[in-house]
């Protein structure tokens, strides 16, 4: 990337970080988390973590287990009614917050895309009602889970479509434990492209393996929304451009805070429309415990960095964070860390941009010539864009930019969470840090420089 | 008493001599003033006072104001000005008056006397000599004046009414040309521009091909879309050649006066005609329905003037002097031609079929103009919209696409060919613009001929206007 300094350069990207925020807590569905029909008010546009992450998870199943957390998202309120867990869904068109500075006419579930986990327990009976506002029909599938035929929720076979403005009850006992997903299926190709879907946990009666200090939640997705558009594509079936955790694209994603030894489940769902997505951690090792057929035999595990996600599926993944620090966490498809990526494009690597500058600039003085030396350092560049667009944009991190986007998030892991709100940066213990080069130490190692190595 | 007869007579003879040639005379020395007044006032009547001042005088002044005018970058007003000046066709057309004009003039004179004179010497020296004087004048000739001098009045009348007419042609295909070579020197300025992002685009190509990161045929395609372009230049060269020369022609410029430019952004939208009731306004201002009844009016006054010399073919009165040597014997005479078979019936019909074709005509003229008041009002309609459309609408739209796409490359959504091509369809639109503004600006023009009473030929009209420009091959990026 070339770095000079364009004449429109400001604080573009500061300042519409900083405008983001307002911008999307200004939102109307924004309430507080396990609030009201489980809204997403724990979201944190900004990427700062949510109060319910910071106040800690509280004990819902058997043996201790604790309560799912949704970064970005919420958790559906259930009330026990007759022995019966009652909740309520409503379909419905909602204002969306990517990341700061990229909004969205989306659709979803009770303010929000994702929808709110529904976390039960294994022989749960429980009652969904599901209320349509969308403007066409819908219907409500419960992925993974087995249910009586008539409550799966394919449109025309399992039932008549929910038509706007019905309400449809669904009612189920929860036979097996694991980790789930609901969409809907009517119209799905629309209506998950356009955000409709959420995670489903069924925690077992009785629970197996290490009991776990955080479980976490987080939705795979990938979007086409065009810059300066506000709704996304769904006829779009191959070139996504905005690729999400619980719909977030990072800097909007809320970074996962894990105190140093604690035990970490992370369960991951994938209701992209076209894309599987290997999952990558820094820092840490884990293994896959479970699927969404059920959990994966201790003799069947084996330790990965990177868990490859299928379309429509889930898989569940558990680890130990022992080594603190702000460690990056995300799909392993490069393309799906460029937000708002153009594809298509020559490649200018290489090429003279000064060259290309004096054919184009007498005829739009506005034209410099990019990727020239690489795409990097895109945001720093500070050019004018599409309103409500964050073309390649990524982050600001402690040592400048950081030029992910995209499906990309942070696993926060700290000695001590007291006083901890996500915003701070690790602090490297001295010398910890990688740094330029001194003469004396590489003349020490026998490196030199300017020499020019050779294949083979 | 003979002698004072003679001496009467002498002098009245060389009365009317010189009256008759003093009137010659003086009628030769003011045909140009007398019909450039004619003329002037005709086209003053139309509301053509701008047309009628700068009609050519004396030439000193005019070759000044020529010069004035050549000095500075043309407009369609001094165009026009400079084509009443210096096109010869105006002249030829003044100067050709002189031909009905001295019609008239001959026709206004009355016939000459004839004179005979002879003398006779007998044989033998005791007779005396004896002379004989005679005088013949054709009555009938001078009866017949006042009817031939109006049908010659009414020729002169309808030959300044065709002058007139040819001038405002002459005025209009000016400010036509004038148009036509404004917008074409302009769209070949904008060729140009449209080469240039042709020539940029294939210069990135070249770069991106030099480091190897487009295969050869994204270069000739490239490559392609230039010559494309080049080739377009070389069209709108030559177009705005022809239309520079055109205007040379209407405006009747040689050698040095060729040298001449054009305002920059001369070209305009006209102004949206305030026209109430415009069909009788033109057929009341027709030139030629008025030509044409002016001739009409000459056929029908030659029939009544050969329906008159039908009946009274040749009536001539003579005096008589016959002098024996010792004294005068005076007498006269009346010949009389008796028109017992040619009353020229022949020629009275030929002058009143020609009369009626004639006032047939007009009703044909009349039609066919009215039908070209509807067509050139509804031209100019369609134009000044589309001239509306394209500077409220598309151009506007263009820019800010442009800017989108401006933006767009910014966030690497779009290639700089996209770019560039983005920037080739505004000089596009720009160039249907120019067209636009021609038209309405031409239809303009002839409407406004056409209230004048000039009878303009309409060509093929909106038939060929293009509804879109283009500069290059327009290759796919």
């Amino acid at each position: 990337m070339d770095r000079r300094t364009f004449i429109q350069l400001g604080a573009v990207t500061g300042g519409t970080l900083l405008g983001g925020t307002a911008l999307a807590q200004q939102g109307h569905q924004h309430h507080g988390h396990h609030g009201h029909g489980g809204q997403p008010a724990s979201a944190t546009p900004d990427g700062t973590i949510a109060r319910s992450q910071l106040a800690g998870a509280r004990v819902v199943a058997p043996s201790g287990q604790l309560s799912v957390i949704t970064p970005n998202g919420s958790t559906l309120p259930l009330r026990r009614v007759a022995g019966v867990k009652v909740g309520h869904l409503t379909a419905m068109p909602v204002r969306h917050t990517f990341a700061p500075g990229l909004e969205a006419e989306c659709w979803g579930y009770n303010g929000g895309t994702p929808g709110p986990s529904i976390e039960a327990v294994e022989g749960d009976r429980l009652r969904i009602s599901v209320t349509n506002r969308l403007p066409e029909p819908t219907t409500m599938h419960w992925h993974g889970l087995i249910v009586p035929n008539g409550m799966d929720g394919v449109s025309g076979l399992n039932q008549a479509p929910i038509p706007p403005g019905e309400t449809f009850v669904y009612e189920f006992t929860l036979s097996r434990p694991g980790t789930y997903m609901y969409h809907p299926h009517y119209d799905e190709m629309t209506q998950m492209a356009m955000g409709m879907m959420g995670m489903f946990i069924v925690h077992p009666k009785r629970p197996r393996g290490p009991r776990v200090d955080r479980d976490f939640v987080l939705m795979t997705h990938e979007w086409k929304l065009r810059p300066g558009s506000r709704k996304p594509d769904p006829n779009e079936m191959n070139d996504f451009n905005v690729l999400t955790f619980n719909s977030r694209a990072f800097p909007g994603t809320e970074p996962l805070l894990i105190k140093k030894g604690e035990r970490v489940r992370i369960r991951f769902g994938n209701l992209s429309a076209n894309d599987h997505h290997p999952i990558h951690m820094h820092g840490l090792c884990f293994e896959v415990t479970q699927t969404d057929g059920g959990t994966i035999p201790e003799s069947a595990r084996y330790p990965e960095t990177t868990v490859l996600v299928p379309v429509g599926s889930t898989r569940v993944i558990e680890f130990t964070a022992d080594e603190p620090g702000d460690w990056a966490m995300h799909c392993h498809m490069t393309h799906h860390v460029m937000t708002q990526m153009g594809h298509g494009l020559p490649v200018l690597i290489g090429a003279n941009g000064s060259r290309i500058d004096r054919q184009v600039q007498p005829l739009l003085s506005s034209f410099m010539a990019m990727g020239q030396t690489g795409m990097g350092g895109m945001a720093e560049m500070g050019m004018p864009v599409p309103e409500n667009s964050l073309p390649m944009r990524g982050g600001r991190g402690p040592f400048g930019s950081i030029d992910m986007g995209g499906m990309f998030t942070l696993l926060k892991v700290r000695e001590d969470l007291s006083g901890e709100d996500g915003r701070g940066w690790y602090r490297h213990p001295r010398g910890s840090v990688a740094m330029r080069a001194d003469t004396e130490s590489l003349r020490r190692d026998g490196i030199e420089v300017d020499a020019i190595p050779t294949a083979g | 008493m003979r002698n004072t007869t003679m001496n009467r007579m002498k002098r009245s003879v060389a009365g009317v001599l010189v009256g008759l040639l003093l009137a010659t005379t003086s009628a030769q020395a003011s045909v140009s003033s007398e019909e450039h007044a004619a003329v002037a006032s005709l086209l003053r009547d139309r509301g053509q006072h701008a047309v009628s001042t700068s009609l050519p005088h004396r030439q000193q002044s005019e070759d000044a104001e020529i010069s004035r005018l050549l000095g500075q970058p043309l407009t369609s007003e001094s165009a026009v000005r400079l084509a009443l000046l210096n096109h010869r066709g105006v002249r030829a057309a003044l100067v050709s008056l002189g031909v009905p004009r001295g019609q008239l003039t001959q026709d206004s004179l009355p016939p000459n006397p004839e004179v005979e004179v002879s003398v006779r010497v007998p044989h033998g020296s005791e007779q005396p000599l004896q002379a004989e004087i005679g005088v013949d004048y054709e009555v009938s000739a001078l009866i017949l004046l006042p009817l031939r001098r109006s049908a010659a009045q009414s020729a002169l009348f309808s030959a300044r009414q065709r002058v007139a007419s040819e001038i405002l042609d002459i005025a209009y295909r000016a400010r036509l040309a004038f148009y036509e070579a404004a917008a074409r020197l302009e769209q070949l300025t904008l060729r140009r521009q449209a080469l240039k992002v042709a020539e940029a685009a294939y210069a990135v190509r070249q770069e991106l091909s030099r480091v190897g990161n487009v295969v050869v045929l994204d270069l000739e395609q490239e490559r392609v879309a230039m010559e494309s372009a080049r080739l377009g230049v070389a069209e709108a060269a030559l177009v705005a050649q022809e239309a520079r020369e055109r205007l040379c022609a209407a405006l009747g410029l040689v050698g040095t006066q060729t040298a001449w430019s054009i305002a920059p952004q001369a070209l305009i939208a006209p102004k949206e005609p305030d026209v109430q009731d415009a069909e009788q306004r033109v057929i009341e201002a027709s030139l030629e329905m008025a030509e044409l009844r002016s001739q009409a009016m000459a056929a029908e006054q030659r029939a009544r003037l050969y329906r008159t010399s039908g009946v009274l073919p040749h009536l001539g009165v003579g005096f008589h002097g016959e002098h024996d040597g010792a004294s005068w014997e005076l007498g006269g005479h009346l010949s009389l031609s008796l028109p017992l078979f040619n009353q020229g019936q022949g020629r009275v019909a030929l002058a009143r079929a020609e009369s009626s074709s004639l006032r047939e005509r007009v009703l044909v003229v009349e039609a066919a103009l009215r039908a070209r008041v509807r067509t050139v009002q509804a031209r100019l309609a369609l134009h000044l919209s589309r001239a509306r459309i394209l500077r409220e609408g598309l151009l506007p739209a263009r820019e800010r696409a442009l800017k989108e796409m401006q933006l767009q490359y910014n966030g690497m959504q779009v290639s700089v060919f996209q770019l560039l091509e983005s920037q080739r369809q505004l000089f596009d639109a720009q160039a249907v613009y120019l067209d636009a503004l021609r038209e309405s600006q031409a239809a303009r023009a002839a409407l406004d001929v056409l209230l004048a009473g000039h009878s303009v030929d309409l060509g093929s009209g909106s038939a060929g206007f293009r509804s879109s420009v283009s500069s290059s091959g327009g290759a796919a990026h």
